[in-house]
């Protein structure tokens, strides 16, 4: 009877594992895992967003400067304004964007898909356009060099991590999923 | 004291408590299944927009432990009860019946109290931490294991304990999670065993844990230091971990509690007369 009992509990979870088994490999072969693409400096990402109806931009990463809200604020009068008498750091990202398509782009608008982020610590945000006012790009590609800034502040990136913040990799995301692009900044200029 | 523990533990394992605690837990888990996570799986891409950053609904923001919702939220809340329902008050049970005296006759009585202790916390470590790994298996099994991406979709945040793990190897933030649930579970539980001693009745050794872990969890929540408001329960159980790096709390509550459950236990037992 003891031997029964064991025999029928063993069957049961043969069979549940085989249904955990198959299930598991079915969905996981129907959404596979992301596939990464990096660019780096002067490498340059094809981009289209469909949303817009944006297409032949491409993109690519310059540099990366961690400012002091006071130093951001002297450099960049008008948008550290607002922070100059915080304890936050502004994470500022340069990139390039061209636009080869045939109609003129804005890049707030392209820029409002992007995360900015830091892996494998896991810090993420969405970054603001330095002088957004003046972001259009014409058609027919014309370059143009695009800053924005992230606040790091203490409860995202608190200062006792924030040494280890500095050895992660700090990117902006540009598209996520099935293939996951992004823009990575090698060195981290640390103002 | 091998035989004892086999005693012990079959006792603990073989129980009525045991399959009602792991019963609500189960029942809680599949609710949540049922509410949150098949609904997805018809449609994994279904707030997927290609364009943004996103991933389909997958395994680390559906499964119970992947984000605060209604089913999470209250198996949290009832853990310091669930977790002395199989074994907690069977030291209080076994001095009011006489069985311990059975014991003491026949080993020493430090062997009896270790044995106690270990079946208490195991069994309550295994009631908190099966309906969350069967919750993960049934997940996994409809729902796809990306992995995650810092993108916002995911609450851990680059001040979360583990965060890198998480961002890395999920399932092994998951297991690491699981474990310290487990430890945290099962010093809980011992602490009816501390109050038996103390007690007149059942219930109180049994509902002390749950009114001692809302004591510290209202006091803490009070203060401004976040070592110290992480201390409560219901900030150590939460996976999702909305705000900072709890892993001192963790370690604390964890020493807290077994200092109270576990060693308080065996110095007041040991000295205690059963007979």
């Amino acid at each position: 009877m003891h031997y029964k009992k064991i025999i029928i509990i063993i069957i049961i979870s043969v069979v549940l594992f085989v249904a955990w088994l198959i299930g598991f490999l079915d969905v996981n072969s129907r959404f596979p895992q992301v596939k990464c693409e990096e660019y780096h400096l002067d490498e340059w990402v094809d981009y289209s967003n469909r949303y817009w109806g944006y297409d032949n931009l491409q993109l690519s990463p310059v540099k990366i400067t961690i400012y002091s809200a006071k130093d951001f604020e002297s450099g960049y009068p008008e948008e550290g304004e607002e922070y100059k008498d915080t304890s936050y750091k502004i994470v500022v990202m340069k990139v390039k964007i061209k636009n080869n398509s045939s109609q003129e782009i804005s890049v707030g608008k392209v820029f409002s898909f992007f995360t900015a982020g830091a892996e494998p610590i896991g810090w993420n945000n969405q970054g603001r356009i330095i002088d957004s006012k003046n972001t259009n790009i014409l058609p027919g590609g014309n370059q143009e060099d695009v800053e924005l800034y992230v606040v790091l502040s203490e409860s995202v990136v608190s200062s006792r991590n924030y040494d280890r913040f500095l050895k992660n990799k700090i990117f902006l995301s540009v598209k996520s999923y099935p293939l996951r692009q992004i823009l990575v900044f090698d060195e981290i200029d640390v103002k | 004291m091998r035989a004892l523990l086999k005693i012990e533990l079959e006792r603990a394992f073989r129980g009525a408590g045991i399959k009602i605690a792991m019963l609500i837990g189960l029942i809680i888990s599949i609710a949540n299944f049922v509410l949150e996570v098949y609904p997805k799986t018809e449609n994994p891409l279904q707030v997927f927009v290609a364009d943004a950053q996103m991933l389909p609904y997958n395994v680390f923001n559906s499964w119970i432990g992947g984000k605060i919702n209604f089913e999470y939220s209250l198996f949290i809340y009832i853990i310091p009860i669930l977790v002395v329902i199989p074994y907690g008050a069977t030291y209080f049970s076994d001095m009011k019946s006489g069985v311990i005296k059975n014991y003491y006759t026949r080993i020493e009585k430090k062997k009896y109290l270790i044995a106690k202790s270990i079946a208490v916390f195991l069994s309550a470590g295994v009631v908190t931490v099966v309906p969350l790994i069967a919750n993960l298996a049934m997940t996994s099994a409809v729902l796809p294991s990306i992995i995650p991406q810092p993108t916002g979709e995911f609450t851990i945040c680059a001040n979360a304990m583990w965060s890198s793990i998480f961002y890395t190897h999920p399932y092994v933030y998951i297991m690491l999670y699981i474990f310290a649930i487990f430890l945290m579970s099962g010093c809980i539980a011992c602490v009816a065993l501390s109050v038996s001693l103390f007690a007149n009745n059942k219930f109180v050794a049994m509902l002390f844990p749950f009114l001692l872990c809302n004591v510290i969890r209202i006091l803490s929540s009070y203060s401004f230091y976040y070592i110290i408001r992480g201390l409560g329960w219901t900030r150590v159980f939460d996976m999702t971990q909305i705000g900072l790096n709890y892993f001192p709390s963790i370690v604390i509550d964890i020493i807290l509690f077994a200092s109270i459950g576990i060693f308080l236990f065996w110095r007041k037992g040991g000295r205690d007369d059963a007979l």
